[in-house]
């Protein structure tokens, strides 16, 4: 099998959607990430990365939250899975062990 | 969340356009959090702002979901409409040349389109600009002469006074005189000022204006005060806040600024730089505003909301009755007075002496009608190409209806093709123009721009592009899904009824072609026949002098001698008006003469170098004489004079001048144009007489150091006004200014008409013979030569170009014969233009024909018919 790969602002998305918990879903999303990146994101990029995202099982979604206020529309939540854990371990202990690979006395100089 | 904000609604086509293009698993979650983003934000940023979000984050769902992603349960008809755009730009890229000629031909034809449609609106827009435009009227006047009824736009200083007080329906009432070239000083600047007027205040209120300067209360007071516009403010001061700065008529008259008014628009018939005030200006130069005979005044006037125009016409000849004592003017003529919309003044021709150039309507129409013809030509071509394409199509559709498609999707599917087509070329044709706008309006002479910024401009842009979608795809589109899809299976691409069709397009596309092409060499023939007619003088080498100043009038003569001591002058000559166009009257008049011989006549005074000059030939007599004194009373008269007369022997005859002195004719000039070519020429007496002259002088050799002589010679007798002098060339040149253009824009647009329909021309050429490749293959085989194979393509196109041109030659000869009607000497409509216009379609169809079936009579039969 191909092994899937996660995109830059899909691990934004991903890691996101593990903070939020409970309640991410669109606009919380959103709204995260952009108090986060410090620059607005459309809902529509939003969409694609977790369409993409869940194709590859690294997310569930769930309906909820209809209620009349919103004229029955349905809600959809996400939920980080166990895949979706994996795959962001795996991206962070590749990029930690190459960070550990720079050497500390590079790292000191240019800090200083 | 405060029950006011739930109100707002997000803004609905947003909303729709979501329904109908996003996927459905998207489609509610998309709906909720974009309200509750929307509410958010109409808390936080503003109803405005959060409409505008909504609508964004709307489009990039559209765009991520529908197009980028792979959502599959859109609904069914937007699943369609992404399959069909797909289809139809995957349809462009595999048939090139299909889509770039449709490309091409649609896009010259939409350019020349808009190009055309510019000039023409720009023209009709004139003088309606004016916030009022619809209420304002110019006062004519017309009366009976002998020779029938004359109206002109001269009107007497008391009418608009009397309009006012007795008329309570009229607004306002101003009056307008004009100055022409008058010299200004100000700020140490000076220049020669092609026209100052003197205006009532009330024309503040009665034309829009923009104050740049100066209180509205205090605009133009009664005075030596004058309102000038922004460019003469700039050019004089650099600046234009100059309220209280003084300027200086002819360097000594003082004239207080007090207003600064932003330059009247291009599209005027009239534009004043320098407005001096009305009776200030009458009275400081002792003209008289009382007399109803004496009409040197333009009176424009403004109507009450809700005025019926013709009911006040009706009441018009009472004003004279009451306020003039004399109804009945001096020489027995009746006035009667007339109202003409404002917005109509830039297009009378009949009304004489207007303020403005006029723009003959008739002709924009004409313009109007090529933009059309060409843009049906150019449509035609897509129905042609689109419908020859169907054939080879047919399998597309068959498949498509057997599998279910109705005939409206089908529909849809090819009015997108074509709406496609239409679109991309419209954005070409919109970038093409553009390019094209210095150079064409450099060319007609007007100031003419897209209006880019203006939502309404491309309304109509969009508009047209719909029409023009539903023009030219509808019928392709409507064939090619009501064939019946058995034709499919049998692949057999049918005869349709759509040939008929298809032969009568381009007959009509090449019948068009013909007119035009007939026209413009029509056109062209004329206008080298007035350029090398006999007009009975010559044109070569004079040059008209200014004499604005009157230092040179009162030293006429001592001017003139100087001049004709200048080496490279051979002949120096005043006349009252030039020879193009004699503008003064007499009546004629002899002792002993009957009322019916009083005809009126046409009078020209000259001095003695005039005949000389012009190189006027004598019939009888002989021309006026330096040496005898008695000329001063003589009498030169024209061929035309002498045979309205009805004189057998003119010289010696006497006759009675305008001033009631007797003087003899001395001699009888061959007929000369006066007037120009679209003119008779008409009786003419020349006099001996240097005033109010226009001068001319005579070049041989070196025109450059000549007129660098001429000059010092014109500053030591005129050191304030600036040496001026035009080629009596161009003046000549300048009354057929119109019909030149006329014929060169006609010229250029039936060149580009006929590539269009050649292009078409190509693409069915194509098309037939990818009909008809197993044939020729056969008969290539069977030892046809390449020419032969030629000639059998070529036959079908020959019938049909000889059809439109025997259909449309009739209907250009009776229009081109109309136009010519216009001159009074013109060219016979000969053999020629016809027999160009048939060589020049032939040729031009052979080329493309030829070219595309060369190609083909050359190609290996084997590749023609080795799949079968």
């Amino acid at each position: 099998m191909k092994k899937l790969s996660l995109g830059a602002f899909e691990e934004l998305v991903l890691l996101t959607i593990g903070v939020l918990q409970d309640n991410a879903y669109g606009v919380t999303i959103k709204m995260e990430l952009e108090s986060q990146l410090n620059k607005s994101i459309s809902l529509g990029a939003l969409y694609g990365a977790l369409q993409r995202l869940e194709e590859k099982g690294w997310v569930d979604s769930r309906v909820g939250g209809i209620t009349e206020k919103q004229g029955g529309r349905r809600k959809q939540y996400y939920d980080i899975t166990k895949n979706g854990i994996a795959a962001l371990q795996e991206v962070r202990s590749m990029r930690n062990e190459l960070f550990d690979r720079i050497p500390q006395s590079k790292i000191n100089f240019l800090n200083s | 969340m405060s029950s006011k904000t739930q109100n707002i609604k997000p803004p609905r086509l947003a909303k729709w356009l979501l329904q109908s293009f996003c996927s459905y698993d998207y489609l509610s979650t998309a709906l909720w959090d974009l309200e509750e983003l929307f509410q958010y934000n109409v808390e936080t940023k503003g109803q405005r702002k959060a409409k505008w979000i909504y609508f964004k984050e709307s489009l990039s769902i559209i765009s991520h979901l529908y197009f980028k992603g792979h959502s599959q349960y859109s609904l069914n008809t937007t699943a369609m409409l992404k399959n069909n755009i797909i289809i139809a730009l995957r349809n462009f890229k595999k048939h090139k040349n299909y889509t770039l000629l449709n490309i091409i031909g649609l896009s010259s034809g939409l350019m020349i389109f808009l190009l055309i449609t510019l000039f023409t609106s720009y023209e009709f827009s004139y003088d309606k600009y004016h916030e009022a435009s619809d209420r304002i009227y110019r006062v004519y006047k017309s009366f009976d002469t002998r020779d029938g009824l004359y109206t002109d736009s001269g009107t007497p200083g008391p009418l608009a006074n009397a309009l006012t007080s007795e008329f309570p329906e009229v607004e306002a009432a101003a009056r307008f005189s004009k100055w022409r070239n008058q010299l200004m000083v100000a700020n140490g600047n000076s220049f020669l000022e092609p026209a100052l007027h003197a205006v009532d205040p009330s024309v503040f209120n009665i034309f829009s204006f923009e104050l740049l300067d100066g209180s509205k209360d205090k605009l133009l007071s009664y005075g030596p005060n004058i309102a000038i516009s922004e460019t003469t403010a700039q050019k004089y001061f650099g600046k234009t806040e100059v309220v209280n700065e003084t300027m200086k008529l002819d360097g000594e008259m003082p004239f207080t600024v007090t207003a600064v008014f932003k330059d009247m628009p291009e599209n005027s018939h009239f534009k004043m730089n320098i407005i001096a005030h009305f009776e200030w200006a009458q009275n400081t130069f002792n003209q008289n505003l009382t007399n109803w005979n004496n009409n040197p005044y333009y009176t424009y006037i403004k109507l009450k909301e809700g005025t019926d125009a013709s009911s006040l016409e009706a009441k018009l000849p009472q004003i004279r009755a009451k306020f003039a004592d004399d109804p009945i003017d001096e020489d027995g003529q009746m006035y009667d007075y007339y109202l003409q919309p404002l917005e109509e003044v830039h297009f009378s021709k009949d009304i004489l002496g207007s303020m403005g150039e006029y723009a003959d309507a008739q002709r924009l129409q004409i313009f109007n009608l090529i933009a059309i013809i060409v843009l049906v030509m150019a449509s035609i071509n897509y129905v042609n190409l689109a419908t020859a394409r169907a054939m080879v199509r047919v399998r597309e559709t068959g498949i498509r209806k057997i599998l279910g498609a109705k005939k409206y999707s089908l529909l849809s599917q090819f009015l997108i093709e074509s709406g496609f087509l239409v679109f991309l070329s419209l954005a070409a044709a919109i970038v093409l123009a553009n390019l094209l706008i210095p150079a064409f309006s450099y060319f007609i002479d007007r100031p003419l721009d897209f209006a880019l910024d203006s939502p309404l401009f491309w309304l109509q842009i969009l508009g047209l592009g719909f029409v023009l979608t539903l023009a030219s795809g509808l019928y392709p589109a409507f064939l090619m899904s009501s064939f019946n899809p058995l034709w499919a299976i049998r692949s057999k691409t049918g005869k349709t009824s759509s040939n008929y069709l298809r032969n009568g397009l381009v007959v009509l596309q090449f019948g068009l072609s013909a007119i035009l092409i007939f026209s413009a060499l029509v056109l062209k023939e004329q206008l080298s026949f007035i350029d090398n007619v006999d007009t009975g003088y010559t044109r070569d080498n004079i040059m008209i002098l200014s004499t604005r100043d009157d230092a040179i009038d009162d030293n006429l003569n001592t001017y003139m001698d100087q001049l004709f001591q200048v080496s490279g002058v051979d002949a120096v000559a005043t006349s009252w008006s030039l020879p193009t166009n004699v503008t003064s009257n007499a009546q004629a008049n002899w002792p002993g003469i009957t009322d019916a011989e009083r005809i009126q006549m046409f009078m020209l005074g000259v001095t003695h170098g005039f005949f000389d000059l012009y190189e006027i030939d004598f019939i009888e007599g002989r021309a006026f004489d330096r040496e005898i004194k008695t000329d001063r009373s003589a009498i030169i008269l024209n061929e035309a004079a002498v045979k309205a007369f009805g004189w057998d022997d003119p010289i010696g005859r006497e006759m009675i001048r305008q001033n009631g002195r007797k003087a003899t004719v001395i001699g009888v000039v061959k007929d000369f144009n006066i007037k120009s070519l679209k003119q008779e020429i008409e009786p003419l007496q020349i006099v001996l007489n240097p005033n109010y002259a226009r001068l001319a002088i005579k070049l041989s050799g070196d025109v450059s150091s000549t007129m660098a002589q001429v000059e010092e010679v014109y500053e030591s007798f005129s050191p304030a006004y600036p040496f001026e002098y035009t080629y009596f060339e161009d003046i000549y040149d300048r009354a057929y200014t119109d019909d030149t253009k006329t014929g060169q824009l006609t010229l250029i647009f039936s060149v580009l008409a006929i590539v269009i329909a050649c292009l078409g021309l190509y693409g069915l050429a194509s098309h037939k013979v990818a009909l008809r490749i197993k044939e020729l293959g056969v008969r290539k085989v069977m030892g046809a030569s390449a020419i032969q194979i030629a000639k059998l393509l070529f036959k079908d196109f020959a019938t049909l170009i000889t059809i439109a041109f025997l259909i449309t030659g009739p209907i250009a000869y009776l229009m081109m014969n109309s136009w010519l009607e216009d001159y009074a000497f013109h060219i016979s409509l000969g053999v020629l233009p016809f027999v160009l216009t048939l060589i020049l379609l032939f040729v031009f169809a052979s080329i493309t024909v030829g070219f595309r079936t060369y190609k083909a009579s050359i190609s290996n039969p084997v590749l023609a018919l080795r799949d079968e």
